[in-house]
């Protein structure tokens, strides 16, 4: 082997680890989508552990299944046409939600890392709370004037609770927020804001 | 040489085209016979009548449905024919079965739809994030509305000027 082949060889192999682990923390992002993979390295697998994926085809299917029963009241009907409404317009929903394992300091730093790198890759901040023991980050992402992408970062530091949420698509905030509010979801009792 | 025979040579000449001449035994019979000369002289009228008629294509599907009446409706002497014709059905069916065979077997079949379960696990998923997805939307807003009426209403109804602007939000 030449000295220069041998240069160029040594050059590659000291740079390669050097570049792994950066490439790794940083989400990959795609319009809309964010991979959630890094969180779910944290996850404590001897705990209960959700993590979801469901894509267009899917999501299809339930816009057309929440429309399908007609035996319902007016306010079930307009519930149901918002959920076909907004499942339509999704394109993926990605979600892991878990307990941490580990110190809390480590989910804690990669939520925040995660929220500072969405808003430097151009994503909007519409909502940030922290404090020593929580955080909560929602951020879009436009395309012209529609959000096409939402992120919901939470930690509790008391439970050790994590959730990361990646909604890709068409979305309406505000539809988004009235539709969910009617779903009850367990924990997180201890965020700040949460009443 | 009879009538009769004078006669079939009468319409075996006037079948030619153009009309063909009569041999000299038949032209000698007609010269003598009167109803032969007759006969002789209609079928002339006859067959120059027809031959200055003006011709027309014949329509296609007439064509064939002289076809099917006459070659193809002959139970034989043409079993040369027919056996390249039900060859050749048979053939095509043959294509056609193997074709439809090939086309279920390697044809991409299209995904089935998601069962009734696999829709209630979903939909079960979907509305769990979207629920914690509005909490912290939630969350947030209520946070937001907690520290404006903290630094900025609460010390206007006390009449304590506001502190300063600090870290929102946002």
């Amino acid at each position: 082997m030449t000295p220069l082949r041998t240069t160029v060889l040594a050059l590659l192999l000291a740079a390669a680890p050097a570049s792994l682990p950066a490439r790794a923390e940083s989400p990959k992002v795609a319009g809309g989508y964010v991979d959630g993979s890094m969180f779910r390295e944290l996850i404590d697998e001897s705990k209960e552990v959700v993590e979801v994926n469901l894509d267009g085809a899917i999501l299809q299917a339930l816009a057309n299944s929440a429309s399908d029963d007609h035996d319902k009241d007016a306010a079930d009907a307009k519930h149901a046409k918002a959920n076909k409404d907004l499942f339509a317009k999704l394109k993926s929903i990605h979600a892991v939600i878990g307990t941490v394992k580990g110190p809390s300091s480590a989910a804690l730093a990669l939520v925040q890392k995660t929220d500072q790198r969405l808003a430097a890759a151009g994503w909007q901040r519409i909502a940030r709370i922290t404090s020593p023991e929580s955080t909560i980050s929602v951020l879009t992402h436009t395309a012209g004037d529609k959000v096409d992408g939402l992120v919901a970062l939470i930690f509790d530091a008391g439970d050790k609770e994590l959730v990361f949420a990646n909604l890709a698509g068409e979305i309406d905030v505000t539809q988004l927020g009235e539709i969910g509010e009617k779903f009850n979801v367990p924990g997180l009792s201890a965020l700040p804001g949460v009443r | 040489m009879t009538c009769d025979d004078v006669r079939l040579a009468i319409h075996e000449a006037q079948d030619d085209a153009p009309a063909g001449a009569l041999p000299e035994p038949v032209r000698a019979h007609v010269a003598s016979c009167a109803a032969c000369r007759e006969l002789a002289s209609d079928l002339a009228a006859l067959s120059s009548a027809l031959r200055a008629m003006p011709h027309a294509p014949l329509p296609a599907e007439t064509l064939d449905a002289v076809w099917n009446q006459t070659i193809r409706a002959m139970p034989s002497g043409f079993a040369h024919g027919l056996g390249f014709w039900r060859l050749a059905a048979a053939a095509s069916l043959a294509v056609a079965v193997v074709s439809t065979t090939l086309f279920f077997v390697f044809a991409p079949v299209a995904p089935p739809g998601p069962t009734a379960v696999e829709l209630a696990h979903a939909s079960a998923q979907a509305e769990l994030v979207l629920g914690y997805t509005a909490r912290a939307l939630a969350a947030t807003r209520t946070a937001a509305a907690d520290r404006v009426l903290a630094e900025k209403v609460s010390p206007a109804v006390r009449g304590v000027p506001a502190p300063s602007p600090s870290r929102s939000p946002r």
